[in-house]
């Protein structure tokens, strides 16, 4: 049967009310009674003091009275002495009734007290019925109070006294341990119901205790069965229907974990596959960023090398290599050189940043420019902070491509200037076309001019012969010019064959003059050679051609001179200087150098008669040249120009 | 009588045109380089100039472009002598202000008639 806890309170409530009741109860009649009894006992002793009084009142109103019938024989007297003695009767039956326990008491009245009346009865019967009218006889016999009974009157009503407030005092003290006794009582009462209600308490929380134990271990998943308590309430069943309960999860734990044994079985299997997957999608994401980064490299590289193809001169290229690699390595200062093949040094073409700045800073990116295995230059970066590997890479792909476009420019560079010279030469050849049909037409105008004018028949006989002999001198120059063209022509592209034997250049210079003065020139021909010339290994006929142009020029030029000198001497152990030296009209410094080319001719036109076809000192100069000798000019203008050839005196 | 200036730094060339003009009925007028030519046009104010390109101190193209810029010596008629022929050329002396362009090597006779055709239109 099943008590519930709020039965099992009441229960405990009632108990103790019970217990309070009963126990109240008790003490409340018993102390009562017990009170009673010391009331009563308290009010027979003062009840027995009151009778004592009257008594003692009694037998001393007999005593008084006896002693006046004795004195006067008043029959009054009589009468008094029945009255008192009918009251020390009464009295008498009072007391030993009140004092029929108190031994001590009643002793003291029987046999001290009583005595004394029943003297004076005897006395007074004495003298009624014996008619005995003298009193002296009686009154002698009578001893009157005596000390012993006023000894008794006073003993007695102390007693009576004492037990009096003996009763008092025990009531007294009684009332007092029976406070105390309910006080305690009460006190064991008020334990009892703590206790009491401890037992509950923990009759109910007990169970409680361990059915929260066991659902705690229900929330951490291990089964536990509650034990049973030991209590017939809601409690129990609670714990049995969570006994119950448990049971149930425990059944659907176990097949849940049964469930979940197959399907971590196939959760494995599924997880190993899946490891798999995400080992094989793990590659890709690394191929992914590879592939990301590599095109980040890509497009920075096909950035770079599309600014890189902004141009194709040098010193811009470099610009845009400087510029795009300080913004790509951040870097403070940048050097771009290119190697010089000749001086087989670098160069330094451009910089960017502080270029001061580079002896300080300690972490330096060197970056050759190589291609074809042919270092082209290199750029330097520097940086204050360094260059990570990653970086390096990058600066190291980027200068790939400056290396390409540098190539190119390169090429570029050399295409333009070989493109440069050939227009050069063409302009020259242009040049030259130009001033040789200029100088050819001259001499063909006059040809054929006068040969038209021939022709024409009206000419005047006087005139003819002058006519004729325009035409053959005229002739005659087309010739010389055509023949020196060619010459220069042949000298110049080295088609010139030169038969070298040792020449006595006296021999050579001779000739020379012989034919020029055969020639009928106003000028005196010096001729001035060293002693001890060695015979020069040479084309005696070609040095010939040089002495020839150059005297033909110093004469031309000297029109209000009279001589011109041919100087001769070894200036070392092998060269010999031959010296063609003439006071004429000099060349200007700024025509000194433009002489030697074919057609010049310095205008001095106030000599209007010098002639000729500007090939003379072109002639003389390559031919110089192609004999391994050297041709220059020392001139002043106004006052004459001394050409000197030096050759060497060996084959050179 | 028309006065005709020859300016040519070739003497052989001068004297050509001399011969081919001196029985013409000209005064024949000869100067060796562009700055004698031009004084002596200036001076002699001739009625025509036979002048070559290419001579010292002074292009016949510049002496040409002088003399056209002057209105005093505009009317001048320049007959112009050149051994180059380039179109080139020839465009420098249309812009000299040039009047008749030819090239040598030249006839006499093509001279004689050009010139007195020039010297005709003047009438």
């Amino acid at each position: 049967m099943r008590v519930g806890i709020q039965k099992k309170i009441a229960g405990g409530y009632v108990l103790i009310v019970f217990l309070i009741v009963v126990s109240t109860t008790v003490i409340y009649f018993k102390t009562n009674q017990k009170m009673l009894s010391y009331t009563m006992t308290a009010h027979q002793y003062h009840l027995a003091e009151m009778a004592t009084l009257g008594l003692f009142l009694a037998i001393r109103n007999e005593e008084t009275v006896v002693r006046r019938y004795f004195q006067n024989k008043d029959p009054q007297y009589v009468e008094a002495f029945r009255n008192a003695q009918q009251q020390i009767v009464q009295e008498k039956g009072i007391l030993e009734e009140l004092l029929v326990d108190d031994e001590e008491a009643l002793r003291c009245l029987q046999e001290r007290i009583l005595p004394t009346a029943d003297y004076l009865d005897a006395l007074l019967e004495e003298a009624l019925t014996e008619n005995k009218t003298e009193l002296a006889p009686y009154w002698l016999s009578f001893p009157g109070l005596t000390e012993d009974f006023i000894q008794a009157e006073v003993e007695l009503s102390s007693i009576l006294n004492q037990r009096h407030t003996e009763a008092m005092f025990a009531q007294r003290e009684y009332l007092k341990q029976s406070y105390r006794l309910t006080m305690l009582i009460l006190l064991i009462l008020a334990l009892l119901a703590i206790a009491l209600g401890l037992l509950i308490a923990r009759g109910i929380t007990g169970p409680l205790k361990k059915l929260m134990q066991g659902i705690e271990g229900l929330k951490s998943g291990t089964y536990r069965q509650i034990e049973e308590v030991c209590s017939n309430d809601e409690l129990r069943a609670l714990i049995m229907a969570f006994n119950q309960m448990a049971d149930t999860i425990e059944l659907n734990r176990l097949e849940l974990q049964k469930r979940n044994e197959e399907l971590q079985a196939q959760g494995e299997e599924l997880i190993a596959q899946n490891e798999e997957i995400l080992a094989q999608q793990k590659g890709l994401e690394e191929l992914v960023d590879k592939l990301m980064k590599q095109e980040d490299l890509l497009s920075r590289l096909f950035k770079f090398a599309q600014s890189l193809t902004r141009t194709i001169q040098v010193d811009q290229l470099a610009a845009i290599v400087l510029e795009g690699l300080m913004k790509e390595s951040k870097a403070q200062v940048a050097l771009f050189m290119l190697f010089d093949p000749k001086t087989e040094k670098m160069r330094l073409i451009k910089s960017a940043g502080r270029e001061s700045a580079l002896e300080q800073i300690t972490n330096k990116l060197y970056l050759p420019l190589i291609y074809n295995r042919e270092v082209r230059g290199q750029i330097v970066l520097g940086r204050l902070v360094e260059f990570s590997a990653e970086e390096q890479r990058l600066l190291r792909a980027l200068s790939a491509q400056i290396v390409v476009a540098l190539d190119n420019a390169l090429s570029h560079q050399t295409v333009q200037q070989a493109l440069e010279k050939m227009q050069e030469i063409d302009e020259l050849k242009t040049e030259l076309l130009n001033t040789v049909s200029h100088e050819l037409r001259t001499p063909l105008t006059s040809i054929l001019g006068f040969s038209e004018l021939l022709l024409k028949n009206s000419v005047d006989e006087g005139k003819t012969p002058k006519y004729v002999q325009m035409i053959n001198k005229e002739s005659i120059r087309l010739s010389q010019l055509v023949n020196n063209f060619l010459d220069l022509q042949r000298i110049e592209t080295g088609q010139l064959s030169l038969n070298r034997r040792l020449v006595n250049l006296y021999d050579v210079i001779a000739d020379v003059v012989a034919t020029f003065q055969g020639a009928g020139i106003q000028h005196t021909i010096e001729i001035r050679l060293a002693k001890d010339l060695p015979l020069v290994n040479t084309d005696p006929e070609q040095l010939a051609r040089v002495l020839e142009n150059l005297l033909s020029n110093a004469l031309k030029y000297s029109p209000q001179a009279y001589k011109v000198e041919v100087e001769v001497e070894q200036i070392s152990t092998d060269l010999i200087a031959i010296a063609v030296k003439d006071y004429g009209l000099g060349i200007p410094p700024s025509e000194q150098e433009a002489i030697f080319k074919p057609f010049y001719r310095v205008d001095h036109s106030e000599w209007r008669e010098i002639g000729g076809t500007g090939l003379g000192l072109a002639i003389a100069y390559q031919t110089a040249r192609s004999l391994g000798g050297e041709l220059r000019v020392d001139s002043q203008y106004g006052k004459g120009s001394t050409f000197t050839f030096n050759l060497p005196i060996a084959v050179p | 009588m028309r006065k005709i200036l020859i300016a040519d730094d070739e003497p052989a060339i001068r004297f050509l045109i001399r011969a081919t003009l001196e029985d013409q009925g000209y005064l024949l007028l000869e100067a060796a380089d562009g700055l004698e030519a031009y004084e002596l046009a200036r001076s002699e104010r001739p009625d025509l100039i036979v002048l070559d390109v290419m001579m010292p101190q002074m292009s016949g193209y510049e002496l040409c472009s002088r003399l056209k810029a002057d209105p005093a010596y505009r009317a001048i008629i320049v007959l112009m002598l050149t051994a180059k022929a380039q179109e080139a050329d020839r465009k420098q002396a249309a812009r000299a202000g040039v009047d008749y362009y030819l090239p040598k090597p030249f006839s006499p006779l093509d001279l004689t008639k050009i010139i007195r055709f020039l010297l005709a239109g003047m009438d």
